[in-house]
């Protein structure tokens, strides 16, 4: 390729993340570290139940045990667990009357195009805010509630449906699953807590909006969905982040229960700051989402479009326990500059006839290295199951990489298992029919990364597959020719 | 004069392909080049549309008076350029809408106009659909993908009569066409001709010919036009071959 | 420490104390020093090497033996013109040719110009069986074939074992190809009788310009053998090899090929089948790396997997930053037939270049059931049309040989594999008396 290519890699690098601000807002902060004490100091500040300190308490110790993961394709300096402030929040609680939070995070979440004024949601979906580790605001409670359905902040949940917590939390994600997780469910601080009741078809979308604020802060949110039986609900999670010169961590746990003949579609965009040109700054996302399909013919879906994060290791994977179940995971990651990601899916089937399929693709350019990570793995009770998966890459420019790490294990002779992958760049003749229809490079290659991507984009529900795509075709912008 | 091409010299990794081909067409003009396989039609093709895999050794382009070397492909297509590709490229996962709405967009933008308002757009399609005579709903398929042969063919006339070139080049447009879909693709051609635009026929076979008839026919062996006449000079060379035309 | 680790590093101090090459003693010196540091035992969580460890917790005697009289023996391929060399025991070449056109020796023999690429190519630091493979190796066979040679007749690399003491063997290989020259080679390990052996093999190769080399591997071992045997090829520009592996049966059997695709236009295409039962462990690793432009690579792996056997499939190709232009390709297929079989397959991609053509595939499945009963509605018998279908999946790699009697003799190995006319006794498909079959069933591993 010539010049043009460096040219618009040049471009690319100077495009600017459009969410890097910072809020200036009263925070509660508490001091830097990691110990008991202030585990109990969180514990406190939230007003806890004491077995949910004892919670914290036994992962912090189970935390203490275990050692960092290093068998991603990521490379980033040792982080120093002490140096990270585990708990800020506005100082204005969170409270049923919008004139009660601060004008500021009115504001910020305005700029982010989530507007809490009840005049102005957005129409069709519920939101939770949340800032820094409180939950600010959650959207249309009452119209959820007649239909019994509970959306509302983890902190809440706590208090008003502590039974069902009880029963949930970490009955996925077990405490000492891995190193993050465990460090999650000892600091933990806020995140979203959704329950569907047996037969009910969530009539709105219900979203989560993440936004880091304060500086040298980790994000540890929790988000805990269950789905009774014969339940529905599409559930979208939506990330940013001040652009900072240091790393932030965010380790956060997803659990989701799906029971018998219900239905969970998450979907996510992820953007958080990505760090700058030469890879300075940028959030470590190092995430863990799961769920069980716990009863017969439950369905679980991951959606995700991950853009943002200077490093990403992150693994939405599915139980499928329940006979006929059916698990879902359609990828699409961006890596650009520095950023690595290392991402993909676990699809354990235990139920028999059950089903998964599995739909990644990458899209590296710049000095980023972007990996497929996946495990399927058909147990032997899994008779008559079936997996099919397909990981394709695409390459821009010399500098980066892409890689692909499936693991496929399976156990028993009734089953079909099939994995496909691909790597290749943008033929030149595709270029050269859309330049000669007019079509200048630079759109020629966002609509054909949008053509792509587009299994996994038009899984997204309406009012995020927009966001999606403008976003995809940001991330991209200028970086290639 | 809308294109003049001058002792034009091409190469490709170190092979010369053209070797001194000179061109007139001026707007109103159909040229038909005709020639055995591998004496460089398609690249002449390739090398006007500003294909940058050839290497221009010698020689000049002129579009509307204008040395084009330095232009960039979509440029040229701006400007009013069309190549009806002999192969046309899938592109999965671009829908044809998006696509033509894209290029439509683009090319005025590239004029100044504010982009084509939806319903317009949807029109126009219909419109120049029904010239090619394509039942294909175009919304959801994509650039290509699943077209057979002749589709892929209709629609590169389509995209043609959509973007309303002023120098169209359709580079053996006919090859791998029936009867019926050679009639299609000649009628619609037929139809868009004018005296604002010219077009280059590259052909192998006098057939497609009968159906769209030249004011001027070439014939390129060995990367030069050695011979120039009528439509007359297409039915001599059906009947007596290249042979007659070498040196 | 256990015996076996004790006895090898002896054995290992007094091939270095004997060794009057400067350069191998170095070698094997600096591998002991790493040997000393690594864990000889496999307790890690893969599946890869699961079972080495029951292997390597048996004793074996290790020490240099005499050699008797060895019987005459072809790998038991029929009609094939050849030329053989045996290896017996692990240290005693026999080779009875004359005229080859190449060098043929022990490689304990070479001199030091000769082993200058010697452990160039496996790293004693990835395995400890490779440490003290290169510290300890008592034997194996030194080719060199110079330049413009082209060797007619398929060469026969076969190792023996003829002792009736329980054994653990490090056989060494060092294959040198000059440019434009061809060769094939077939190579096998096999034993006369049935005691349990574990080989420790490595071989090397190196292959010159424009050089063309076909290597047949072939595992046709008692279920008391262990093999953990690795390949470490380099290719020059414009090479090309064709590795085939037939694995049809042994106790254990851990096959490892590394591809270096190290200059321009080099091509490398592996081809392997792997039939296991009863309690067999089987695992391929397949590693290529594309470190030059142009280069083109592809594996076909293909399994069917029985009873309560294993079967793992490591693959791995790296495209380096600078190999721009590559194609390469690689398919694993699997068939469970029963339902305690087990697959687990990973086929690996790692690419940084970004013009590349690079895919990869695996499925693990069973006998399409519609064919089958297509068949049936044909008149043809369940079991029939079971073996007929299972044919035509390993057909497949079988139609890459080009040798015609090991085509031949693997078709027809596999067709009686896959009849169970190999199986004489439970455990054990070769040469297998009964009294051994009881001590086999005893000693089952797991």
């Amino acid at each position: 390729m010539d010049s043009s290519e460096d040219k618009l890699i040049n471009e690319l690098a100077n495009e600017e993340y459009k969410f890097g601000f910072v809020t200036d807002v009263e925070a509660d902060i508490a001091p830097k570290g990691l110990n008991e004490d202030i585990i109990r100091y969180i514990s406190a500040k939230k007003e806890e139940p004491s077995w949910l300190l004892e919670f914290r308490l036994k992962a912090y110790r189970k935390w203490l045990t275990m050692k960092e993961p290093h068998w991603g394709h990521l490379d980033y300096p040792a982080i120093d667990y002490q140096n990270i402030i585990y708990y800020a929040a506005p100082k204005k609680k969170n409270l049923a009357n919008l004139n009660d939070v601060d004008p500021e995070l009115i504001k910020t979440f305005n700029k982010l195009g989530i507007p809490l004024e009840e005049q102005k949601k957005l129409s069709g979906v519920a939101v939770d805010a949340v800032f820094d580790s409180v939950s600010v605001k959650t959207t249309f409670q009452n119209t959820l509630s007649k239909h019994g359905v509970i959306f509302c902040s983890f902190s809440e949940a706590v208090r008003n449906y502590p039974e069902l917590v009880k029963r949930y939390l970490s009955s996925v994600v077990p405490i000492g699953d891995n190193f993050f997780a465990a460090l999650n469910s000892a600091v933990f601080s806020d995140g979203s807590f959704c329950y569907i009741p047996k037969g009910v078809r969530c009539p709105i979308e219900l979203s989560t909006y993440f936004r880091i604020n304060a500086a040298n802060t980790g994000q540890f949110e929790r988000t805990l969905i269950v789905a009774d039986v014969g339940s529905y609900v599409s559930y979208m999670e939506g990330c940013t982040a001040p652009q900072r010169d240091e790393n932030q961590l965010h380790a956060a746990i997803v659990e989701i229960v799906v029971m018998k003949d219900a239905e969970v579609k998450y979907s996510t965009v992820q953007n958080w700051y990505p760090g700058d040109k030469d890879g300075k700054g940028g959030i470590y996302n190092f995430v863990t989402k799961r769920g069980i399909c716990k009863g017969n013919n439950a369905k679980l879906s991951w959606t995700q479009v991950e853009t943002g994060s200077a490093k990403t290791w992150k693994y939405p994977g599915c139980i499928l326990k329940g006979d006929n179940s059916v698990g879902e995971f359609y990828s699409v990651a961006v890596t650009n500059n520095y950023q690595q990601a290392d991402t993909g899916t676990k699809m354990i089937h235990i139920g028999k006839n059950t089903k998964s399929t599995i739909i990644s693709k990458g899209i590296s350019c710049g000095h980023s290295d972007n990996s497929y990570r996946g495990l399927v793995h058909i147990g032997k009770q899994a008779s008559d199951s079936r997996n099919y998966s397909q990981c394709d890459s695409l390459l821009f420019g010399d500098k980066c990489g892409a890689h692909t790490y499936p693991n496929v294990i399976a156990e028993n002779n009734s089953s079909i298992l099939e994995h496909e992958a691909t790597t290749s760049k943008i033929s030149e003749e595709q270029l050269f029919y859309c330049n000669q229809r007019g079509i200048s490079t630079e759109s020629a290659i966002g609509l054909i990364v949008n053509g792509y991507a587009k299994e996994v984009l038009s899984r997204l529900p309406m009012e995020f597959a927009v966001e999606a795509r403008k976003l995809l075709s940001l991330s991209l912008e200028g970086s290639i020719g | 004069m809308l294109l003049q091409i001058k002792n034009l010299h091409v190469s490709i990794e170190g092979k010369e392909i053209l070797k001194g081909l000179s061109l007139n067409v001026n707007r109103g003009e159909v040229h038909a080049i005709m020639g055995p396989n591998g004496t460089g039609k398609s690249t002449l093709a390739s090398v006007i549309a500003g294909r940058d895999i050839f290497s221009i050794d010698g020689g000049e382009i002129l579009y509307k008076n204008n040395d084009i070397s330095g232009w960039s492909v979509d440029k040229r297509a701006n400007e009013g350029i069309f190549l009806s590709f002999q192969y046309p490229v899938e592109i999965p996962g671009v829908s044809m809408v998006n696509f033509m709405k894209t290029a439509i967009n683009e090319k005025r933008s590239y004029l100044g106009q504010d982009p084509i308002p939806m319903p317009e757009f949807m029109a126009k399609m219909e419109e120049k659909k029904q010239l090619v005579e394509m039942q294909a709903k175009l919304t959801n398929r994509s650039v290509n993908e699943g077209f057979s042969g002749g589709e892929k063919k209709k629609n590169e006339i389509f995209q043609m009569a959509m973007l309303e070139p002023e120098l169209a080049i359709l580079d053996e447009t006919d090859s791998g066409l029936d009867i019926d879909a050679l009639r299609v693709v000649s009628n619609g051609v037929n139809k868009l001709r004018s005296s604002n635009n010219a077009f280059i026929i590259i052909t192998h076979y006098q057939r497609l010919l009968d159906y769209i008839v030249p004011d001027f026919v070439h014939v390129l062996y060995d990367g030069k036009i050695v011979k120039s006449g009528t439509k007359e000079l297409a039915l001599e060379l059906e009947e007596k071959g290249y042979e007659n035309f070498k040196k | 420490m256990n015996s076996l680790e004790k006895s090898l590093i002896n054995l290992a101090d007094d091939l270095i104390k004997a060794e009057k090459n400067s350069s191998v003693k170095q070698k094997r010196m600096e591998a002991l020093d790493c040997f000393a540091k690594q864990d000889f035992n496999y307790k890690s969580d893969n599946w890869l090497n699961a079972k080495i460890d029951v292997f390597l917790k048996r004793q074996y005697q290790t020490s240099i033996k005499e050699v008797s009289d060895i019987q005459a023996f072809s790998c038991e391929i029929d009609n094939i013109e050849s030329n053989a060399a045996y290896l017996v025991n692990g240290n005693k070449l026999i080779n009875n040719n004359k005229n080859l056109g190449l060098q043929l020796s022990n490689i304990v023999d070479v001199t030091e110009t000769e082993a200058s690429t010697f452990a160039a190519a496996a790293a004693s630091e990835d395995d400890c069986l490779y440490s003290i493979n290169t510290a300890a190796f008592t034997g194996g066979f030194f080719l060199n074939i110079p330049d413009n040679t082209v060797v007619e007749l398929p060469l026969q690399l076969i190792s023996v074992n003829n002792q009736q003491e329980d054994s653990f063997y490090n056989i060494r290989n060092l294959i040198k190809i000059g440019d434009n020259s061809q060769v094939k080679i077939i190579q096998c390990d096999d034993s006369v009788v049935d005691n349990y052996l574990f080989i420790n093999n490595i071989t090397e190769i190196f292959v010159g310009k424009n050089s063309h080399l076909d290597l047949y591997k072939m595992y046709n071992l008692s279920n008391s053998t262990a093999v953990v045997n690795s390949i470490f090829i380099e290719q020059k520009a414009n090479s090309v090899v064709n590795t085939y592996n037939f694995e049809l049966n042994a106790g254990l059997l851990r096959s490892k090929l590394v591809s270096k695709l190290i200059e321009q236009g080099a091509e490398s295409y592996s081809f392997g089948i792997y039939l296991v039962d009863k309690q067999q462990y089987m695992s391929n690793l397949v590693d290529v790396e594309h470190l030059a432009p142009n280069c083109k690579s592809e594996q076909i792996f293909k399994g069917i997997v029985d009873d309560l056997a294993r079967a793992v499939f490591n693959g791995k190709i790296v495209v380096h930053k600078d190999a721009q232009k590559t194609i390469a390709s690689q398919v694993n297929r699997n068939i469970l037939l029963s339902e305690k079989a087990k697959v687990n397959s990973k086929p690996y991609l790692e690419i940084y270049a970004d013009d590349v053509k690079c895919s990869h595939g695996t499925t693990v499945g069973q006998l399409n059931e519609e064919a089958l009963f297509y068949m049936q509605a044909r008149g043809i018998s369940v079991e029939n049309a079971r073996r007929l279908l299972l044919n035509a999946f390993i057909g497949e790699v079988i139609d890459k040989i080009h040798i015609e009697p090991i085509k031949v003799r693997m078709s027809d190995l596999v067709k009686k594999r896959l009849n169970g006319e190999l199986s004489k006794c439970n455990n054990c498909i070769i040469r297998c008396s009964d009294a051994q079959l009881n001590d086999a069933d005893d000693n089952c591993i797991e």
